[in-house]
Parts: C-alpha cells; sequence; structure tokens
C-alpha cells in the first residue's frame, strides 16, 4: 500500500513538472512575442494558453521512425536520458521545508551535479548517434561546453556549502537568516551565468545554434523524441531556476504569504530573466564562450571560495 | 538481502566490464563502461557511502568518461559495422544492464525493512573530517600534485603560443 501510495506520488510528481515544462514553451513564445513588440501565439484558449496543449498533441501525434544511418538504440535512449536526468533531479528539491521527496538528503547538492553529467551524457549521445555531421558538432560543443561550465558552477556552490555547512537543499535553507545573494553576490552571479550555459539556453545555445548547426544535437530528432529533448531542457530550466531561488535568494523565506508560494514566485521572475536574457543578448562566438569559462569565471569563483573561506574563518574568530 | 543487491550490482558492475572488451565500437564500449561506473556508484550507496557515490558519477561518469567520449568523437570513427555478428553489436547488453540496474534501484527506494542496510552510513561531514583530521598530510600531497599538472599544462600551452 505505502509502495503504492509512493509509485501514484512520483506519477503526480512527474506529470506536473511536465505540465509546468509544457506551459513554459508556451509562456516562452508570449513573453518573447511582447518583448519583441508582437503578440506572440494568441489563438487557442484564453490568451493562447492552449497552446502548450496542441503543441504537446502535435509532438506525440508524429511519427516514430530512426533514421537509416543512426545507432539505433543509442539514438533511442539519448532523449530518455535527458528527460530522466532533469526529472530526477526534482527529488531533492523541497518546496517547503517539509514538503519534498528528498530534501533532507545530504547529499543533495551532489545528487544535482551528478545528475546534470548524466544530462550532458543524453545530449551528446544523442548528437553522436544521430550520424550526422551538424549533429556530432552540436554534440562536440555540447560536451565542452557543459564540461567548462560545471567547474565555475560546483565553485560557486562550494561557497554557499561553506556558509551553511550543509550539502542537504532544506539544510541550505534553513541557515539562511540573511539571504546567500547578500552574501555571495560574486557567486549568485557566477552561479546564474554557468546555470543559462549549463541548460545551454540563449544566449549560450552554440550546441544547437540554428543558423550555423541547423539544429545542433537534435537535428535528426523528430515527434516526442525530439519533445523529450525540448522537456529535458525546459526542466533544466525550471531546475536553475529553483536552485538559484533555494540557494541564493532565501528559497521559501518571505513574509506573510505562505512559503511555497514565495518559492514559486521567486522562481516565476527568475524564469522570467531567462526569457528577457534571451530576447536581448546576440550570441556569442564559441572561442568567447570558451574563453569565458575558462579565463574570468573560473578564476572568479576560486576567488571567491578563497575569500568566503577566509571571511568564514575570521567571523569564527571573532 | 543486502548481500543479494550487492551481488547483483557486483554482477552487472562484472558484466558491463566484460562487454567493454566484447565489443568493436567504441562508443559502445564507452557507454558500457559508463554502466558499470553507475552501477560502481550504487553500490557505493548500499555499502553506506553516499558521499562516495555521488562523487563517482560527478567524476568518474562526469568528467573522465566525458574525456574518453570526447576522443572517440573527434577520431571519426564510421557508425556501426553492420557485417558483425548480431550479438557483438553491442546494442543489447547496455540495455538488459540498465533494466537490471533499474530493478536494483527501485528494490533499494522501496524501503522495505528487510532490504534496509544495516551498514553505519558514512556522510560528508564524517569524510571531510577524516580527510583533514588524520588524512591532512595525504590530502596536501594530493594537492600539490594536482598543482604541479595544472602547472605543467600551463607550460606546455605557453610553449605552444611561442612556437606559433
Amino acid at each position: 500500500m505505502m509502495l503504492f501510495l509512493m509509485a501514484l506520488g512520483m506519477l503526480f510528481t512527474t506529470l506536473v513538472l511536465l505540465g509546468v515544462a509544457g506551459f513554459l514553451v508556451f509562456a516562452e513564445r508570449r513573453v518573447l512575442g511582447f518583448l519583441q513588440n508582437r503578440l506572440g501565439p494568441n489563438r487557442l484558449g484564453p490568451l493562447g494558453v492552449g497552446q502548450a496543449l496542441a503543441d504537446a498533441l502535435k509532438l506525440m501525434s508524429k511519427e516514430n521512425f530512426v533514421p537509416d544511418f543512426a545507432d539505433p538504440v543509442l539514438y533511442r535512449a539519448a532523449p530518455v536520458l535527458v528527460a530522466f536526468s532533469a526529472l530526477a533531479s526534482f527529488a531533492v528539491v523541497p518546496l517547503d521545508h517539509h514538503f519534498s521527496w528528498a530534501g533532507n538528503w545530504n547529499i543533495g547538492l551532489l545528487f544535482i551535479l551528478a545528475m546534470s553529467s548524466l544530462n550532458a551524457y543524453g545530449v551528446f549521445l544523442g548528437g553522436w548517434a544521430s550520424g550526422n555531421k551538424f549533429s556530432l558538432l552540436g554534440a562536440v560543443r555540447a560536451v565542452a561546453q557543459l564540461v567548462s561550465y560545471e567547474l565555475p558552477m560546483g565553485l560557486a556552490l562550494l561557497g554557499v556549502v561553506l556558509l551553511s555547512g550543509s550539502l542537504s537543499l532544506n539544510g541550505i535553507v534553513a541557515a539562511q537568516n540573511l539571504p546567500y545573494i547578500v552574501l555571495q553576490p560574486l557567486g549568485f552571479v557566477i552561479f546564474l551565468i554557468a546555470g543559462v550555459a549549463e541548460t545551454h539556453r540563449l544566449p549560450f545555445d552554440l550546441p544547437e545554434a540554428e543558423s550555423e548547426l541547423v539544429a545542433g544535437f537534435n537535428t535528426e530528432y523528430g515527434g516526442m523524441r525530439f519533445g523529450y529533448f525540448f522537456l529535458g531542457e525546459y526542466l533544466g530550466l525550471t531546475l536553475i531556476a529553483v536552485l538559484t531561488a533555494l540557494l541564493y535568494l532565501g528559497g521559501w523565506h518571505g513574509p506573510w504569504l505562505p512559503g511555497w508560494i514565495w518559492l514559486l514566485i521567486k522562481t516565476a521572475a527568475l524564469i522570467f530573466v531567462f526569457f528577457w536574457l534571451r530576447a536581448t543578448l546576440p550570441r556569442p562566438r564559441y572561442d568567447q564562450l570558451m574563453a569565458l569559462g575558462w579565463k574570468v569565471l573560473l578564476p572568479l569563483a576560486l576567488f571567491n571560495v578563497l575569500a568566503t573561506a577566509l571571511a568564514a574563518a575570521l567571523w569564527r574568530l571573532a | 538481502m543486502t548481500i543479494f543487491l550487492i551481488l547483483l550490482l557486483l554482477l552487472i558492475i562484472l558484466t558491463a566490464g566484460a562487454a567493454l572488451l566484447v565489443v568493436r565500437d567504441p562508443m559502445h564500449g564507452a557507454v558500457n563502461l559508463g554502466v558499470s561506473l553507475l552501477a560502481l556508484s550504487i553500490l557505493f550507496l548500499v555499502l553506506g557511502a553516499p558521499f562516495v557515490a555521488a562523487l563517482e558519477v560527478m567524476l568518474y561518469v562526469g568528467a573522465i568518461l566525458v574525456l574518453f567520449l570526447f576522443a572517440i568523437m573527434l577520431l571519426r570513427t564510421p557508425l556501426t559495422t553492420w557485417e558483425e555478428p548480431r550479438w557483438r553489436r553491442g546494442f543489447w547488453w547496455p540495455a538488459v544492464l540498465m533494466v537490471l540496474l533499474t530493478a536494483v534501484l527501485i528494490l533499494l527506494f522501496s524501503r522495505r525493512p528487510d532490504l534496509m542496510v544495516v551498514i553505519q552510513e558514512i556522510g560528508p561531514g564524517t569524510v571531510g573530517r577524516a580527510l583533514f583530521g588524520p588524512y591532512l598530510w595525504l590530502t596536501e600531497a594530493v594537492a600539490l600534485l594536482l598543482f604541479a599538472v595544472i602547472a605543467a599544462v600551463l607550460a606546455i600551452h605557453r610553449r605552444d603560443d611561442h612556437d606559433a
């Protein structure tokens, strides 16, 4: 019985997350429309909300086929891996201090980083297995980008871990009497930039840059397999936004409203910032991207860790 | 029951390792290695070392294996050679092993009392205190080694710049 209830709960969580990801696709198109002084999809349902459903139906009803030149099993497995790893990460994300699947797990943050490494596998196995030059180039770009930006991201998180003394997301939020954006402004900026790069969203969408690589690693994908990549991307976006809210903006702390509403407001605001970035910034050249990662963000992140450790030691002495 | 889980995990690790030797396509070999490393990480989890388990996925699967894959991708090997006998193409091995792995995970997270691990769990805090307590000198030695490697990479990179 217990097991059945748990399975039901997991199914429900998954469905809600998929719904959020589907809705975000619509929300992004609509917000981009307004930012670019046009309307965006507004035909289906009130304000065009039905567009998300229509897109999902379209993707699900398309033919699922494996190209002749593709590596069949890896081609099939890659999109599932992307969607799975993004969904699994949410297991350790708490909505409130007693409302999560594994928010208290003592390696929660590391689990998320591990899942993001698996996510990278989905992307580049997909690109490689497609047997297409553009896909392969996209996959190579994705690997290099993800490896380069995982480093500053992990180091930025180290600052938060040093201050809170915990690797569980519950513990980190509980330790924030003052939101860590005040104590870790540099870490916040590094984490946000690395987060955009990790989800390879514009302006860092070089793995799928449509003006250079057709569609990059998912050129050969169609139907629901493409849908999985899409879901993975938007789930990753949501995950980065929720993580930023939890780690740097005080999570569910806030006056008057219940905690989970505060968390949702903060997350939604961050997601809007991601949309805004997409509408504002042009895509950098690939060497500029690598240079930013290794020559700017990494040294800054190292400096941040050192400074945090020194400040924490001095604080303890005083 | 824990013994059963551990044996199953060991079987997966060994089979994936053996498949690595049999499979012709280097990319399939790398995927097999990935499955083996993932199973190893779950074994750490079962044995009560969640910190090491997470690091195993982050560092070995997420960084070292990625470098292998990077090299394989840039070698431009042709995709699967179709003349090979079917069982050697290596498509099914990882799939079957992953199914087994999923079964183990389900058993692991079902939290049935007879499946619960009785081994004492070592959290990240304990690992950290050990590393910076009794093993401080070893940790520092490894840090020095890594620093030397970084310096070497920078030095090699500089010399290339001069040649160009």
